[in-house]
């Protein structure tokens, strides 16, 4: 009866961190940046123009020298693109899926160099956001701690 | 007829707000539609913090102030799942199961302090949320950043540690709500929100057959007779406050995932009174409350709640005075919640000698 | 295991005191299976602390254990709580119930007994998440209430249901536990109607046929004649009779119930004037003490007499006092002096020149905390405004100190209070001088009508003397009219002219203290409930 309990309690906590890891993996928000831009001293240049198509619905188009970003959950994400290399060109669809490293929050890819095969190290780079480097302008923000019930209760409005 | 008198009788605090809401509602001007969806939105918010509190008025210990905390432990894992960026109905489902020990461990406090303060549950609990309130603060100010990592400046303040007034989790808005969500004549019907009420309240059915539902009743109407039977009567109240405050831990990450933000540093204790308001009004008391009374009480309190600032302005021109109206009411709610329990209390007793009186007369006879 | 020769319950020796007051003396009793067992005795002669012994209550250990040995079954037992003698199959009806109101009877009946089912959360979170079987919980509460022979029903609240089904209920509870060999019935019948008594005595019988031994402790002499086959009587703390029913009957039991030397009864009254005006009279009485129910009392005190109110615990007699001085809830009419009292107001008692000593002395009786005279000069100073100075024609209020000094020393001398002085704190006096401070306390009232209220409890001889001189004392020089009640007829005899038994909530009787012990034990039992 004890060892029976015992497997039923050993299961529910697997059950419990298995569904903890479960959540961690499929809901973890990324930021996908995407570029269309060139990349200084490399031969990777912008494209005229990349439609970008997100869980069937159309994001935006992208021209040269443009980004735009994608907000997802999980560790990987797949976009269709719709790629018109030159003003001449036609455009050529692709469906592209982007595996991204789990700890960072934004990431930014750039499509020129990715369609033309370059290394992840060098398509893909972490996004530093503008707002950490404004940190020291931002005025203190002072914690109220003592609210009097008649201020939370806007909050309920 | 004295049936009719003593339905009255028993339910005025809820008649008396049906009777203040249907004067109300017709001065605010609101639509129908709107005033349904608010309700709506309200019920789904706050049902489940206030079901929280049935278990520990089944087991004698009265309104649980003591929910605070387990709000509080909620506030705690969420601020935790919003800096690891955790995302959408896994947000929320972590939350709840970080919130967990977070939870136990402040029941296991709060039953062991209420088992010394025995039949003076309500105040102590309340205290006891005050003098928690104090450490989840400093645990929020200090220790969030220094101690336990934080990350993202859109929690953390400015300064490098502490959390802001605000978290938001726009990331998670609504999530559980839009989940299979559709729309009848333009009121929102949260369905998945409603499915886990549902839950929760066939669970509290399931849980009164129990053994343990089953001596916590015990517990809660007779805790010498239920010591007398071999009940652990101490062990049995400290496990009903343990459940009842990870259920509001619960309760906390639905309420915020419908708001999608919460104000740090106080919204747990708004929530504790307002939910003990909303099941006042239901009709519950000290000792005795159903699933009924909960969602009655959430209907009638959060529709004074909708209307009484536009009443208040339409009434007196200034609109401070509609939100002033509005928690004046929730606190003269419970006050005379409280002092009507007391009176029925009183009356009970003094039954006992009436029916004496009777009996005399019918021997005289 | 079991051994079949030896008697079911041998009880050898039993002793018990409470911190030196010795209330059980070399008790021996032996039981067979199927035995019915009588116990009766006055209040105060032992039975509830022989009963604790046997049922192991927490109490017993508490206060030193026992002496002597218990043999159950041909082992010997020693129950540390009522849990264990639960288990060897000894099974106790209280007086009091250990019901729970708001649940059904089958719900009581198997309280932390129920049969459950497992379910896959149980598995995990542990027994207590069993569900309850319903079915099987109505199957074994309708066995247990068919066992009884009493029909009750199992889904009725217990809060719904009349006294004696309450009563129903907790035998049933015993039944239902399937070792149950010996059932402990604690005065089961006081709160039964006729007919349900009747049916009570019927399942007796039908369990003493099924061979479980019965202990029946009672007041009803009669119905101790017609179920048991064994009768003992205790006094004091003593066995004084233990023989078959078929070799007694009710008058030599009740004799030897109150049985005392009756010439040792000193009684200076002279009797009560008969021609003397009525001071008090009560109508109708009926007072909502839990414990003491008063149900209809109606009585004339003649002005000058002291009247004594006699009776068995829980009669009523100590409701008299509490509900005309408004402690309780009461109703009825009470004349006092020809103007009617209002019930329900202390004060209207006190400002009319009523005063009462309480029994409940630390609780309303004294300031534990305060000086001797504070305690004793403040009902005075509160009421009467005496030993106030008065300044500014009124307007300011002094306590007179010295006043307050002078009259405490006098009652310290009169009733010889041993004290260090009178600026001592009243608790750190013995129960016998907290007594009497009490009684000084209302003498200072210089009431014209007192209430005594057990005056002699929980104090000892000498100083119970002492206090019912005082009485007799204030009643002979003063005038004053006095009621004493007291659990100790012996006591009333010896001091009151005339004495009125309360039994069940109404007054049985009123006799002159000169008649027998055994006249006032008859009234005593005559309309228990």
């Amino acid at each position: 009866m004890n060892k029976r309990r015992l497997f039923f309690i050993a299961g529910t906590l697997l059950a419990v961190v298995a569904i903890c890891v479960l959540c961690f993996i499929i809901g973890r928000g990324h930021t996908l940046y995407l570029d269309n831009k060139s990349i200084e001293n490399t031969s990777y240049s912008s494209y005229n123009a990349i439609d970008l198509v997100y869980k069937g619905e159309k994001v935006t188009t992208l021209a040269a020298r443009e980004r735009s970003s994608i907000s997802f959950t999980g560790q990987s994400v797949t976009i269709t693109l719709g790629i018109k290399k030159s003003k001449s060109s036609s455009v050529e669809e692709k469906t592209v899926t982007f595996k991204v490293p789990y700890n960072m929050d934004g990431i930014v890819i750039n499509l020129p160099a990715y369609l033309d095969g370059a290394d992840e190290s060098v398509y893909m780079s972490e996004f530093v956001s503008m707002a950490i480097v404004d940190e020291t302008n931002v005025d203190d923000e002072v914690p109220v701690t003592d609210e009097f019930a008649i201020e939370g209760a806007e909050e309920e409005q | 007829m004295k049936n009719i008198i003593e339905f009255l009788k028993k339910n005025i605090v809820p008649i008396m707000f049906i009777i203040i809401c249907s004067i109300c509602v017709p001065i605010s001007g609101f639509s129908v539609t709107y005033m349904i969806n608010e309700v709506m939105t309200r019920l789904t918010r706050n049902a489940f913090l206030i079901l929280s509190l049935l278990i520990p008025i089944m087991a004698g210990m009265g309104l649980n102030f003591g929910m605070t905390l387990g709000a509080m432990a909620g506030e705690i894992a969420i601020v935790l799942v919003s800096d690891w960026q955790i995302w959408g109905i896994p947000a929320i489902v972590l939350a709840c199961i970080f919130s967990i020990p977070i939870s136990i461990l402040l029941g296991l406090f709060c039953g062991k302090m209420l088992n010394m303060a025995k039949s003076r549950e309500m105040v102590t609990s309340y205290i006891i949320s005050f003098f928690m309130n104090g450490i989840y603060m400093l645990l929020m100010l200090y220790a969030m950043g220094p101690i336990i990592p934080i990350k993202h400046t859109s929690i953390k303040l400015p300064r490098g540690y502490g959390i802001r007034n605000t978290v938001s989790m726009l990331n998670n808005r609504q999530c559980i709500d839009n989940a299979l969500a559709f729309s009848v004549g333009g009121v929102k019907i949260p369905v998945l929100t409603l499915l886990i009420i549902a839950a929760m309240c066939l669970f509290i059915i399931w849980f009164r057959k129990t053994k343990l539902g089953q001596d916590m009743r015990a517990v809660g109407q007779d805790m010498e007779v239920a010591r007398s039977a071999g009940i652990d009567v101490e062990k049995t109240r400290i496990i009903a406050m343990v459940i009842s405050t990870v259920m509001a831990g619960f309760g906390m990450v639905l309420y915020v995932q419908n708001l999608s933000s919460f104000s740090t540093y106080s919204s747990h204790s708004n929530v504790g009174m307002f939910a003990i308001a909303a099941l006042l009004v239901g009709g519950a008391s000290v000792d005795k409350a159903s699933i009924g009374n909960v969602f009655l009480g959430v209907i009638l309190f959060h529709t004074l709640f909708i209307v009484a600032p536009t009443v208040g302005t339409k009434i007196t021109g200034d609109s401070m005075v509609g939100e002033y109206f509005r928690v004046f009411i929730s606190y003269a709610v419970i006050t005379i919640a409280l002092i009507m329990y007391e009176i029925k209390k009183r009356q009970q007793k003094s039954n006992a000698g009436k029916l004496l009186a009777e009996a005399q007369n019918k021997e005289e006879q | 295991m079991a051994n079949n020769n030896a008697p079911l319950l041998e009880m050898k020796n039993i002793q018990k005191s409470f911190y030196g007051n010795q209330v059980l003396n070399d008790i021996n009793i032996t039981l067979n299976e199927g035995d019915v067992l009588g116990l009766c005795g006055e209040n105060g002669a032992g039975k509830t602390t022989l009963m604790k012994i046997l049922f192991g209550m927490e109490e017993i250990a508490e206060t030193g254990g026992y002496g002597g040995e218990i043999c159950f079954n041909g082992e010997k037992v020693d129950f540390k709580s009522p849990f264990d003698a639960l288990n060897a199959g000894i099974g106790m009806v209280h007086q009091e119930f250990s019901l729970i109101p708001g649940f059904t009877a089958t719900e009581n009946i198997l309280l932390n007994r129920e049969p459950l089912k497992r379910n896959v959360i149980s598995e995990v979170f542990g027994d207590r998440l069993n569900t309850l079987n319903y079915n099987e919980m109505t199957g074994r509460a309708e066995n247990a209430i068919e066992k009884m022979g009493f029909k009750i029903d199992p889904k009725m609240v217990i809060a719904d249901m009349p006294v004696g089904h309450k009563q129903f209920t907790e035998i049933a509870r015993e039944l239902s536990k399937e070792n149950l060999r010996l059932l402990i019935l604690d005065e089961p019948t006081a709160v039964l109607t006729e007919s349900e008594a009747d049916a009570l005595l019927q399942s007796i019988k039908s369990m003493s046929e099924r061979g479980v031994a019965v202990i029946f402790v009672t007041h009803r002499l009669e119905e101790i004649m017609t179920v048991c086959n064994k009768v003992v009587v205790m006094r004091d703390g003593l066995v004084v009779m233990d023989t078959r029913a078929e070799d007694t009957d009710v008058k030599k039991i009740t004799k030897a119930m109150v049985g005392r030397d009756v010439e040792s009864v000193d009684n200076k009254s002279v009797g009560t004037d008969e021609t003397a005006e009525t001071i008090m009279s009560i109508k109708n009485l009926w007072v909502d003490m839990p414990g003491e129910t008063v149900r209809n009392v109606s009585l004339d005190v003649k002005k000058g007499e002291i009247l004594g109110i006699g009776g068995l615990a829980g009669q009523g007699k100590l409701g008299v006092p509490n509900g005309i001085m408004g402690l309780y809830e009461a109703g009825g009419t009470v004349v006092f002096k020809g103007n009617e009292i209002p019930l329900n107001s202390p004060r209207k008692c006190l400002d009319s020149n009523i005063a009462f000593v309480s029994e409940d002395r630390r609780g309303v009786g004294l300031l534990l905390d305060e000086t001797l005279e504070w305690n004793i000069a403040f009902p005075a100073m509160q009421i009467q405004n005496k030993f106030l100075k008065k300044l500014f024609g009124g307007l300011i209020k002094w306590r007179d100190e010295k006043a307050i000094k002078e009259v405490t020393d006098k009652y310290i001398d009169e009733l010889q209070i041993k004290c260090t002085s009178s600026k001592q704190k009243a608790k750190e006096l013995s129960g016998g001088n907290q007594q009497k401070i009490c009684l000084a306390k209302s003498f200072a009232l210089e009431p014209e009508f007192l209430f005594a209220s057990e005056p002699t409890r929980g104090i000892d001889v000498g100083a119970k003397s002492l206090v019912l001189e005082a009485l007799r004392k204030l009643n002979k020089e003063k005038g004053v009219t006095v009621v004493v009640i007291s659990s100790e007829l012996e006591e009333l005899r010896g001091v009151c002219d005339r004495i009125a038994i309360v039994s069940g909530g109404e007054v049985a009787g009123i006799l002159p203290a000169s008649k027998s012990s055994e006249e006032f034990g008859q009234l005593m039992v005559s309309k228990v409930i």
